[in-house]
């Protein structure tokens, strides 16, 4: 299968040249970072893009490090490297899992974490992930200005989200977690590599005694996009996280976050799969936030 | 809509004009004549069969233009074994008869070839490192039994001859 005609193909090296570009194409233009998904949409001429802006030979947009007290993520950053990045390991488990959960190894050495989080699929790893981490997006204009958005407010809905025909992400932003916090990440799908029936991102903060001060909870493969089971989180708050709180936990993210019908599973099944991984996503992140 | 490109495929370089929407499997296949590059599901990129390695890196051919790998190198199944002997990897998969049809088994061996560079691996992690290329036919416990096989040779192998085996 082909793509259809491509009319203009860049490779350009730096951002300040793919702005330029956008700002000459925008309208036609579409960016290609790993393609893992942009590929197989050209293919079904669901997207027929006259022009190609090739993100790969743009230097220094897949950096990992901490500054500021903020972990820093180059847009272009592969899923293999962020799955096996020492520092995310380490401090940010929640993400490195949600990378590891990706499609497979081929796709995962291609596959981009901006390029996951523009595209905006509800049933993808990383989208509850980011939000659960409190994730921020950095945005580069044509007009050389930058703006930064949450997550959670650019992610619009199925397959759409908040960015301009002249506007590259650049970076993505997550808060160094506080001393004594963790996070876990779970998904169900139905057979390896496949995209999540539901998935389930935590991040929990214990204050030194072991009570848990704060609980974010996001639930992946609901419609229109991912969803904080709010509730279900402040249940949470202020207790041990024993087995029955836990499994309230769960009943109560089943009870507030929306599932619906599709190919991969039922509304009823979605709901039952949230109540079961609920709680064993947020005892493996208490556990966490424990060590 | 046409570029001229050249793209080092196992240490021979293929130059062309083609068109901006050639895809690199296409290249490989068409422009090339290394047809043992395979296309399964030609859409999504979910069988594998068309792996190559583009910069020491397994992917999918078939999820990149070939206009992406102007300048780069590839390594296709074509490349891997040398005058008369089979790599390590295919010489597992001979010796434990990690193959039915066959169509699937580029794809494998070059997904396996960069799994391989680092040859310690628990059985779970074989079968993860597989399941970016579909088999019908095996049910991979064969496939599996190659791997190990062949996990056992790259380990005895000195570190020249695993340079050797492995260059790119």
């Amino acid at each position: 299968m082909y793509p259809k005609a491509i009319e203009n193909y860049f490779a350009p090296t730096d951002v300040a040249e793919v702005l330029t570009l956008l700002q000459q194409h925008g309208e036609q233009a579409k960016l290609l970072a790993g393609g893992q998904s942009l590929m197989p949409l050209m293919k079904l001429r669901l997207a027929e893009p006259q022009t190609i802006i090739d993100l790969n030979q743009v230097a220094a947009l897949d950096d990992i490090r901490e500054e500021n007290g903020r972990l820093h993520i180059g847009a272009l950053a592969r899923h293999a490297d962020v799955a096996a990045h020492p520092l995310i390991l380490h401090s940010y488990p929640l993400l490195a899992a949600a990378a590891r959960n990706i499609g497979d190894p081929q796709i995962r050495n291609r596959g981009t974490i901006a390029g996951s989080l523009v595209h905006a699929d509800p049933s993808a790893d990383y989208p509850p992930a980011v939000m659960a981490l409190d994730g921020q997006l950095v945005v580069a204009r044509a007009d050389g200005g930058t703006r930064t958005v949450w997550l959670d407010d650019f992610l619009a809905g199925p397959l759409m989200s908040d960015i301009g025909e002249d506007e590259l992400v650049t970076r993505i932003e997550i808060p160094v977690p506080p001393a004594h916090s963790g996070g876990a990440y779970a998904k169900r799908s139905q057979v390896a590599g496949d995209f999540a029936i539901i998935s389930v991102a935590a991040h929990i903060a214990l204050d030194p005694s072991g009570v848990c001060q704060q609980a974010r909870i996001v639930v992946g493969g609901v419609m229109p996009k991912p969803g904080r089971a709010e509730q279900a989180a402040s249940l949470l708050q202020g207790k041990t996280l024993d087995a029955t709180l836990l499994a309230q936990a769960g009943e109560a993210a089943a009870e507030e976050v929306e599932t619906e019908d599709d190919v991969r599973a039922s509304a009823a099944y979605r709901r039952q799969l949230i109540r079961v991984t609920v709680p064993e996503v947020v005892r493996q992140a208490g556990v966490r936030a424990g060590e | 809509m046409k570029r001229s490109i050249g793209i080092t495929i196992n240490g021979e370089v293929y130059e062309e004009t083609v068109d901006q929407r050639l895809l690199l499997v296409d290249f490989i296949r068409e422009v090339a004549g290394l047809t043992g590059t395979h296309v399964g599901c030609s859409v999504e990129g979910r069988c594998g069969a068309c792996t190559v390695i583009l910069k020491g890196k397994a992917v999918k051919a078939c999820l990149l233009l070939a206009v992406q790998a102007d300048g780069a190198s590839v390594l296709t199944i074509e490349g891997l074994a040398r005058d008369d002997a089979l790599h390590p990897i295919q010489a597992g998969f001979w010796e434990k008869h990690g193959l039915q049809c066959g169509f699937c088994t580029p794809g494998l061996l070059m997904t396996l070839y960069e799994f391989l560079q680092n040859p310690k691996h628990s059985d779970e992690e074989i079968r993860t490192a597989m399941s970016g290329v579909i088999c019908r036919c095996t049910g991979y416990v064969h496939i599996v039994e190659a791997v190990k096989h062949a996990i056992a040779t790259v380990e005895a192998l000195s570190p020249q001859e695993r340079k050797e085996w492995f260059p790119a």
